[in-house]
């Protein structure tokens, strides 16, 4: 549905991105991660030909998407980042808007009107102007004005920031029945639990290349960390320290103010060995905690930074 | 396109400071005027004066016959009253009389003060001193005619007065302005949809942009938008103007409609140009929008009355490239002048300049592709 040929894309000496390369297939939720100014909606501008770019190919619907590409763009609906809704209209009257920007014949808007409506639990506001409105409502307005006019294609770009985390996984759960109902979804996020939680295809972005791509189990096994094994309130020697960097499977230790995290590789018994070796040592601690690998590890093994960073 | 022309017409007319500046900031104004001139004077008031005869010369005797066909004239300018020179100072120190004519070989005039009445007189000297020759061939050759030239010449100079910018009615002035002001501000509707129009100002505009919409369809809904609300803003000015202050507009109302379509069409596009400057801030855009209407509104005459004539002196260029100047210029041309040549080269002047800035504004609101956002 959407290929990203060697896209480049400069701001003077700054390259933001970097020979991008992207398959989207119909029928994905394609997660693209990264953290903030890693390049992500200079990725989306370009695909929706609103944003020059200097080499690269960009394909959508099996056409080169230009400006003019009006018949591509019917069949795309976007959620940009920013809330963008008239302040002078009303719920109604801004998916009205926006919805006619697609659709052309009175009737058949009514109805995907009243659909977008439901579809974002929208149906008390409908009347209420968007500064009546709280930052989760908002955020849904901005998803029904995007998603109205039913597109093949929906591009949502950061649609969570700065929302709730009720109204966050209203979000995820209408993205995913979207998904669900037939659209395809390309998803921008530095939030990696949503990625995780529901895109089926994910590429990992940082400085405008994409340093990773696949489902998340295969963008996780690509790393060595197979578990991070965290312990709270305990007090170790270095010969200690030591001693666990040395259990079978550890492969890094970080000790810091009194917290230890030991990443190591996937295998089974990994935590019971640890407990077995402070109970032997007779070692006092705190909480403990065992966590499958996450894509901000996978992130963290590939850059060496944190997601968030 | 009447989907988007639609709802372009309604976030205008709901928003708030669009409405106050485009509409009832000038009906304030006018309100304002209204109550600071009193109510309009369209006669003009006859003017005290003394006359001192100094000699007996053909010249002097010429000069009082020019004042007393004057005097006697409909418009009843002057009232004049011959004196004595003491006596004529005296009344003059008093303020009973504007000002002494002192006819002799070469008339002369003496004034209170620097005023409109005082300005009148003046004009009347200047306009006998410059055809005093053919006043004394007249009045030698064929004396029945004198009165005859003389308000021949009388018309004349009450034609050159208004020429230098010098209304009849001094007050009227300050509305033709608020008329030229009104157009200007429009351009706080052309901003308001240019900025709705732009991917790379606003998120609406970007949500428009990458549409299934072409832009030119988007830029001629909003423009025509734009303007029609402009339009009824300017036809709500015209009718208070006229209807509830009661100033006299008159003159051809065509021609009048004719001055605000193309004084409002600039105010607009101005507008809409201002709201490209996608690397300015909104509020230096605003002021921009401010700045504009009030300054090109103050030399159009808005605020200090003399001054379009005064540029008219000393830079007539200035009264010609500015908008509202012309647009004020145009409106004295059919109501004060009544002059078709004037009028039609004023209009000349706002449909190109119209031309311009929408030709500007659409070639850069029309890039559907970016280089930045």
């Amino acid at each position: 549905m959407v290929k990203v040929e060697n896209l480049v894309k400069r701001y003077g000496n700054f390259v933001a991105l970097d020979h991008l390369e992207l398959k989207i297939s119909e029928g994905e939720v394609f997660g693209l991660l990264g953290p903030n100014g890693s390049g992500k909606t200079t990725a989306i501008s370009c695909m929706l030909a609103l944003l020059k770019y200097d080499k690269g190919n960009i394909e959508i619907l099996g056409e080169r998407i230009k400006p003019s590409s009006y018949n591509i763009k019917k069949q795309i609906g976007i959620v940009p980042q920013n809330v963008a809704v008239f302040e002078e209209l009303s719920v109604i009257e801004n998916i009205d808007y926006f919805c006619g920007l697609y659709i052309k014949n009175k009737k058949e808007r009514k109805k995907l009107i009243s659909d977008a409506i439901e579809f974002t639990g929208l149906g008390k506001y409908t009347k209420m102007r968007p500064k009546q409105l709280s930052g989760g409502l908002l955020r849904r307005l901005n998803i029904a004005c995007g998603i109205a006019h039913k597109p093949k294609l929906v591009i949502m770009d950061e649609p969570t920031v700065a929302v709730d985390p009720q109204s966050r996984n209203k979000i995820l759960e209408g993205i995913q029945e979207l998904n669900r109902n037939g659209s395809t979804i390309i998803y921008t996020s530095h939030y990696m639990e949503e990625v995780e939680q529901i895109c089926t295809k994910i590429a990992i972005i940082d400085a405008g290349r994409c340093i990773a791509k696949g489902t998340k189990e295969e963008l996780k096994s690509m790393i060595k960390t197979g578990e991070t094994i965290t312990v709270e309130s305990i007090f170790l020697s270095e010969k200690q320290l030591s001693e666990i960097h040395a259990l079978q499977n550890v492969f890094e230790v970080h000790y810091e103010n009194n917290i230890l995290v030991a990443r190591c590789s996937s295998a089974k018994h990994n935590l019971v060995r640890f407990m077995d070796y402070l109970q032997d040592n007779n070692i006092s601690f705190g909480k403990v905690f065992s966590e499958l690998p996450t894509l901000n590890d996978v992130f963290l093994e590939i850059t060496g930074k944190k997601l968030r960073d | 396109m009447l989907h988007l022309i639609k709802y372009c017409l309604v976030t205008i007319i709901r928003q708030k400071q669009t409405v106050f500046w485009s509409m009832l900031f000038p009906i304030l104004l006018g309100t304002l005027f209204y109550v600071s001139f009193g109510s309009q004077k369209t006669e003009i008031e006859t003017i005290n004066v003394a006359l001192v005869e100094n000699d007996n010369s053909e010249m002097s005797k010429n000069f009082i016959n020019y004042l007393e066909v004057i005097e006697d004239s409909d418009e009843k300018l002057i009232k004049i009253e011959k004196l004595s020179k003491e006596k004529a100072v005296k009344k003059l120190e008093k303020l009973e009389v504007t000002g002494v004519f002192y006819a002799g070989t070469e008339p002369e005039l003496v004034v209170a003060g620097n005023n409109i009445s005082s300005s009148i007189l003046k004009s009347l000297l200047d306009t006998f001193n410059r055809q005093a020759q053919m006043y004394i061939d007249i009045a030698t050759q064929n004396p029945g005619k004198f009165e005859e030239a003389v308000k021949s010449g009388y018309q004349e100079f009450a034609t050159e007065t208004t020429l230098t910018g010098k209304s009849v009615d001094g007050a009227v002035q300050y509305f033709f302005s608020l008329i030229g002001m009104a157009c200007m501000f429009g351009s706080f509707i052309g901003y308001l949809v240019s900025v709705q129009l732009q991917a790379n100002v606003s998120p609406v505009g970007l949500r428009r942009a990458i549409s299934a919409n072409s832009k030119l369809k988007q830029i001629v809904a909003s423009t025509l938008s734009a303007v029609f609300v402009h339009y009824i803003d300017l036809a709500v000015l015209l009718l208070y103007l006229q209807f509830v202050l009661k100033i006299d507009l008159s003159g051809n109302i065509f021609k009048l409609i004719g001055i605000c379509l193309a004084g409002g069409f600039i105010g607009v596009s101005t507008g809409m140009l201002v709201g490209t400057f996608s690397k300015l801030p909104d509020g230096i855009r605003i002021g921009i929008l401010v700045i504009t209407g009030l300054f090109t509104s103050f030399l159009s005459g808005l605020m200090v009355g003399g001054i379009k004539g005064l540029i008219e002196d000393k830079c007539p260029l200035l009264n010609k490239i500015n908008p509202a100047s012309v647009i004020t210029d145009a409106i004295y041309s059919i109501t004060v002048y009544d002059d078709p040549g004037r009028y039609a080269l004023n209009i000349v002047i706002l449909v190109a300049m119209s031309l311009i800035t929408g030709a500007v504004t659409f070639i850069i609101s029309r890039r559907e592709c970016y280089d930045s956002i």
